[in-house]
């Protein structure tokens, strides 16, 4: 029926020529809710940053960036270390897929990610107390065994450690690190960072340490079933032999072997030319550490031509800077030698193939062959493993151990590092160990392992960049080369200090996680975004107000705000029914008359009240 | 050159084309020429009704500030000319009263001008009331009743246009779309006739004439040729023959410019009543010259109103005299000039008149009404004098249902049989 | 005596001109065949306001109506919602008999998710709910997901019929069409090719008419109380 106006009862009534409340935020409100204006609603959605998603161990990246933004290291550093024990290590060694895939490098530069990594890593190592013992719960009584005490049997016991389990670490030599020890020259990972880091998993207690023990001769297979659930990342540490004539000869060494040796810091010795073998990162290591180590002329002898080269850019730059020569596409035919002793070696002009194995089967191109003078081969073409002590059916042809998609080798026993997916990087082995480790929970708690549900990774189209000023990649230092070629333990990439850390955690953009910026409470023109209750982290709807004119949405510069269609949201709460279509006779309209016809009734007494007292003094003077 | 009239882009026009009958709301937008339309029936509301009859008129200059709901008016105007039907000077004014001023200024040098506003853009513009009609300017201005403020309020109250009732304009209130079309076309015969000169205010109410639709017979061109030439001002502003406009003036000259113009007022009656019989003979539409009479022969209670409520007011007047009750209705056409004569006539029989008040008047001898004061005065001459009472209803654009007017009819037959009033004015609503 | 009320639910400015057309080719319909007809474009409700709710009236009966000055439809019996939300957003069935309200949603939901957002007091009032794709049965152009298959150039013409201005685009297009199509199906009063007569889009009318998906409300009440062995709350007008 017709709302007639003659009819309207006394309290929907608008008082004095429409005199409305006052437009305080709440009661204006309150008087008008509009929320049935809107068909769509303005949701935070946080969606996988890329960098987060490509990181193997699944770091928190844009969080911690978020946090170094703020200055609040300590946060940053105990949000790395929920996912990765070794801040410091992998802030310096780590390849880096979350700058690969950083949307940043579409807008301008990708962010550098592993300099605050390092910076935070370090921050943590700075800490007078271990704050990581407090996260970590009483043991529960279940025992887990890790065999090799590398990157991912390391981040296994950390996480297996943090889920309750006592831990027994098993490894062949006499020193915690695997390949950070063994593989990663000083000058690049020193030494007293990856042992602070050791130290700091080992300080938490119950995570027993048998060093000099090797799997296969003091330890096989059915001990490791004693444990309630194992994990094995033995790591390939055996250099692949280059099968050419020669190999036998004093000075032929492998890259791998010396790497380890100076790694362990046993006394070395380098030829003056050395010629090493190998297209790869340990190559380049191997090469740059011999030029350390006494070297005057090193050359990277490769298969690979100059864009094939399985180096990672900034180290061949750096490579090439502190001297180190390359002859790409080319092999090593044979070594010559004089009383056994290396004095030469044959060379020609190669290129890379592969048969179907997917082995390298070089092409050698006839009649190119040439000499060159050398008192030094190192030969770093690759790794593999000693598997006889694992049970045949469980590990491939390759020297590699099989496991289904969960990292499980067999019952409770999983695997994961190079040992499974061949030469890798840290950061893979420490992403297998934390799997390794939840994995085992869930298989101790008798929990199904199911794949991991899809996660919407944001592209860089649907960020507002337009709220993104461009601005150049803060650099971390670098010694120059002339003086870091001196010494193997000088550390050739320098920190950031604390502003660029800070500056360049500014650069993140927050794919589509938000950080709080404020855009969505600023932009709102109806006061309807609240920042005072903390639904995802920083804001809330004002459901009941909000017009879903989708302003927040449109300029939300992380694209954490979605529009959902209003009708997909069916609790009771959901529901903003008017009476009519236009609201004054919903909300604190329908009661306005009486505050303010009250307000009126006051105003009219007071103003009485002083003018009576007046004119009755003016009575009293006559 | 770049053309002055732009063709409407393909793109819009794709999806334009459609049977001109259908829809309530729409006019006949689609014409590529006037003749097209002309002699046509066509749906359509009271703001296409205006606009259509200044396309009609041809009108020369229009002068137009938004403002609900006489908008559609000027927005079908401003159409009517990009579709190149219309050749007129469309003036944005950047408000009533300079919307007002352009008028005078076009109309002086002799355009056929054409404006309007609806509520408070009506009182903005009052300055320019008095000039307009004391320089003897026929412009034509075009009202959709709207409520003064406060509170904003987009439903008719004839307050608007009632209060510029004293100013010299010709006011009258039509009540159904094709009597707005109708009123628009006399009211230009009737203000350019060089024996009355005076501009005009063709009113109609805001929503219920405005923006409800009915049918609207277009003229043919030979009729519109016939009934309204093009315009001729006497003494337009022409540099081949000077003359000066609104001279500053010494008091004693006052007096005779004074009585000049309130005679022109009264001289508008014979010329109203000549145009109303020549629109009824070039159109086939007749209209009273004034007064509005339903069931009037030998009514005993009789409403006097005016406006869109006119309409329901007949729908009552039919019940109560299926009740018994000799009822009446006597709708005004014209307030301005005051027909007083026919008034008189109309109610010749009338014991108690009801005046139906779609307005307000704060703290006259009416208590609340502005028409019964003219009412009132012209009764008081007459040879019955019958008991006059006024009716506060539909304020603020409300409706006034069949059920409201019955109530009203109850406390006329009341004072009938009591010989005397209850009140001089109800609030209807409001009272038992 | 036959008399229906259409109100027809929709929003402000960006969705208008739909509502516009369905109150529009139904009042035309209903004149063809010669009853009493009325169309009435929303006033009072400021319907310049963006993605207000906002109404469009019909109202046909074989006597003349009386009261045409009437703001809103005292009683609607047909109620159609040109944007799914508004199921939640108002109290459409204000007025409407028990048991006699034809809803029909313009929705690719089904019609039970739609139902659970009545309230009893509304329930009380449906007869039928007919959910139709409008969106995917229109005639498609246009790109805006905001006004339903058209853009924002159309927009302006509408917005001015929004003042009560001419209607500058064809009548019966977009949305309207399969809305219209759905509820002269689903009602069965005006045959269906009357109705079609007057909408331009003829194809997306019928459809529209062929593809929506109905909910006997009252029907399927009326067995579920007396199952219950208690009596049916109110009749069909």
């Amino acid at each position: 029926m017709s709302v007639k106006g003659t009819k309207i009862p006394v309290e929907l009534r608008l008082p004095l020529a429409g005199v409305t409340p006052a437009p305080t935020e709440q009661a204006g409100q309150e008087l008008f809710p509009t929320g049935n204006f809107r068909f769509f609603r303005p949701v935070y959605r946080d969606k996988m940053p890329p960098c987060n998603h490509a990181c193997p161990t699944g770091e928190n990246i844009q969080r911690y960036l978020d946090y170094v933004k703020h200055e609040r290291f300590f946060d940053g550093y105990m949000t790395i270390i929920d996912d990765n024990p070794m801040p410091a290590v992998t802030g310096r060694v780590c390849y880096h897929p979350c700058e690969g895939a950083c949307n940043r490098k579409d807008h301008d530069e990708p962010i550098g990610i592993r300099n605050v990594e390092r910076f935070l890593g370090d921050f943590g190592l700075e800490l007078a107390d271990n704050p990581i013992k407090d996260t970590v719960p009483p043991v529960n009584g279940k025992r887990v065994a890790v065999v090799g005490s590398g990157p991912g049997g390391l981040a296994c016991a950390y996480h297996a450690r943090r889920l309750g389990y006592r831990v027994t670490v098993f490894e062949a030599l006499s020193k915690a690190g695997g390949m950070m020890r063994g593989g990663i020259p000083h000058w690049h990972l020193p030494e007293d960072v990856l042992n602070k880091e050791v130290a700091k998993i080992e300080d938490l207690g119950d995570i027993e340490m048998k060093y000099n023990t090797r799997v296969g001769e003091d330890v096989s297979w059915d001990d490791l079933k004693d444990f309630d659930a194992a994990f094995i990342s033995v790591g390939q540490d055996v250099g692949r032999k280059l099968p050419i004539e020669g190999n036998d000869l004093r000075g032929v060494v492998g890259g791998l072997e010396f790497l380890r040796e100076a790694g362990f810091n046993r006394p070395v010795k380098v030829g003056k030319k050395v010629l090493v073998i190998g297209g790869g990162n340990t190559a380049s290591d191997t090469a740059r550490s011999a030029l350390r180590l006494g070297a005057e002329e090193v050359t990277i002898v490769s298969l690979e031509a100059p864009d094939e080269l399985l180096i990672v850019p900034e180290d061949l730059e750096q490579a090439k800077e502190e001297g180190v020569q390359f002859k790409t596409n080319t092999a090593c035919a044979r070594i010559l030698g004089n009383d056994g002793v290396v004095n030469g070696a044959v060379l020609c002009k190669a290129r890379l193939e592969k048969d179907e194995g997917g082995n390298v089967a070089p092409q050698m191109e006839e009649g190119t062959e040439y000499e060159v003078d050398c008192d030094t081969v190192m030969i770093s073409i690759g790794q593999v493993q000693h598997l006889d002590w694992v049970p045949e059916g469980l590990r491939d042809e390759r020297g590699l151990i099989r496991t289904d998609p969960y990292g499980r080798i067999d019952g409770n026993i999983f695997a994961g590092g190079d040992i499974i997916r061949g030469p890798a990087m840290v950061v893979d082995a420490l992403g297998d160990g934390k799997r390794a480790a939840n994995n085992i929970d869930k298989v101790l708690n008798g929990l199904e392992l199911v794949p991991e549900s899809p996660v919407e990774v944001m592209p860089y189209e649907r960020l507002n960049t337009a709220y993104f000023r461009h601005a150049p990649r803060i650099e971390a230092p670098v010694l120059p080369p002339k003086e870091r070629v001196t010494d193997q333990k000088m550390e050739v990439t320098l920190a950031y200090d604390q502003e660029q850390a800070v500056g360049e955690s500014d650069r993140c953009m927050s794919c589509g996680v938000c950080n709080g910026c404020d855009n969505c409470y600023i932009v709102c023109p109806d006061v309807s975004v609240v920042r005072d209750q903390r639904e995802n982290g920083h804001y809330s709807i004002r459901t009941k107000y909000c017009k879903g004119c989708l302003v927040c949405v449109q300029e939300c510069p992380t694209g954490c705000l979605e529009k959902v269609p209003e009708l997909d949201f069916d609790e009771e709460g959901d529901v903003t029914r008017m009476e009519t279509a236009f609201s004054v006779f919903d909300g604190s309209h329908a009661t306005q008359s009486v505050p303010i016809a009250k307000m009126h009734e006051e105003a009219i007494a007071e103003y009485d009240a002083s003018r009576r007292a007046k004119v009755d003094a003016g009575k009293g003077e006559k | 050159m770049a053309k002055t009239i732009p063709d409407p882009s393909e793109e819009t026009l794709v999806r334009t084309e459609g049977s001109p009958d259908l829809g309530m709301t729409p006019g006949l937008a689609h014409a590529q020429r006037l003749s097209e339309m002309a002699g046509q029936t066509m749906r359509m509301n009271g703001c296409s009704a205006s606009s259509h009859a200044a396309l009609f008129a041809d009108v020369d200059v229009v002068t137009a500030y938004p403002i609900r709901p006489y908008t559609a008016i000027m927005m079908n105007i401003a159409q009517f000319i990009a579709d190149g039907l219309l050749d007129a000077e469309y003036i944005h004014a950047d408000g009533e009263h300079s919307q007002l001023s352009a008028a005078l200024g076009a109309a002086s040098a002799g355009a056929r001008v054409f404006t309007g506003s609806s509520g408070v853009g009506v009182t903005y513009a009052y300055e320019m009331y008095s000039p307009i009609s004391g320089a003897r300017i026929p412009v034509q201005m075009a009202i959709a009743d709207r409520t003064l403020d406060p509170p904003g309020d987009f439903g008719s109250e004839h307050t608007d246009a009632l209060c510029t009732r004293d100013m010299g304009w010709l006011l009258g209130w039509a009540c159904t779309p094709q009597e707005v079309f109708d009123k628009h076309l006399l009211g230009f015969a009737i203000g350019e006739d060089p024996r009355c000169l005076l501009p005009q205010m063709i009113c109609q109410d805001g929503y219920f004439v405005s923006h409800i639709s009915g049918e609207v017979q277009l003229p043919t061109m030979e009729q519109m040729d016939t009934f309204l030439p093009p315009y001729k001002h006497p003494f337009a502003l022409d540099p081949r023959k000077p003359v000066s406009h609104g001279p500053q003036i010494h008091p004693q000259q006052g007096p005779p410019l004074q009585l000049e113009r309130a005679r022109s007022m009264e001289a508008a009656i014979p010329i109203i009543r000549e145009k109303t019989d020549e629109f009824a003979k070039v159109f086939g539409r007749e209209y009273p010259h004034f007064v509005e009479s339903y069931m009037l022969e030998d009514a005993e209670i009789v409403f006097v109103i005016q406006g869109a409520h006119s309409v329901t007011c007949m729908s009552a007047v039919k019940r109560a005299r299926e009740r018994g009750i000799k009822a009446g209705m006597a709708r005004l056409l014209w307030i301005r000039p005051f027909p007083t004569e026919d008034l008189q006539q109309a109610l010749g029989t009338a014991k108690v008149v009801g005046i139906v008040e779609t307005n307000l008047c704060m703290g006259g001898a009416s208590l609340a009404g502005a028409l019964t004061l003219d009412v009132t005065t012209a009764l008081y001459q007459a040879q019955n004098r019958p008991l006059v009472t006024s009716f506060m209803a539909g304020l603020g654009g409300e409706t006034i249902p069949l059920e409201e007017f019955a109530w009203m009819v109850d406390k006329l037959e009341a004072a009938k049989e009591n010989g005397h009033i209850e009140k001089a004015a109800h609030w209807v609503g409001f009272e038992e | 005596m036959i008399y229906h009320e259409l109100s027809v639910w929709t929003r402000g400015i960006i969705m208008d001109k739909e509502a516009r057309d369905v109150a529009n080719c139904i009042a035309n319909a209903a004149a063809k065949v010669g009853f009493h007809s009325q169309m009435i474009s929303d006033y009072v409700d400021d319907p310049d306001r963006t993605n207000c709710l906002v109404r469009k009236y019909a109202r046909f009966s074989d006597e003349p109506i009386e009261f045409k000055f009437i703001y809103e439809n005292p009683h609607p019996n047909w109620v159609v919602l040109v944007e799914e939300t508004l199921v939640k957003a108002v109290n459409f069935f204000r007025g409407t008999a028990d048991g006699s309200g034809v809803l029909v949603v313009n929705s690719a939901r089904e019609p039970e998710y739609l139902l659970k957002f009545l309230p009893e007091y509304m329930l009380q009032k449906l007869s039928k709910l007919v959910a139709v794709d409008a969106v995917s049965l229109a005639e498609q152009q246009g790109s805006s997901p905001w006004m339903f298959v058209r853009d924002l150039g159309q927009l302006a013409y509408d917005r001015m019929s929004t003042e009560g201005a001419n209607e500058r685009s064809a009548v019966g297009i977009g949305i309207a069409a399969p809305l219209l199509g759905a509820l002269t199906a689903a009602t069965g009063v005006l045959e269906l090719d009357v109705v079609a007569d007057t909408v331009e889009e003829r194809d997306a009318f019928y459809r529209g008419a062929e593809n929506h998906r109905v909910l006997d409300y009252a029907e399927t009440h009326k067995h579920m109380q007396e199952a219950a062995g208690s009596p049916v709350a109110g009749t069909p007008a």
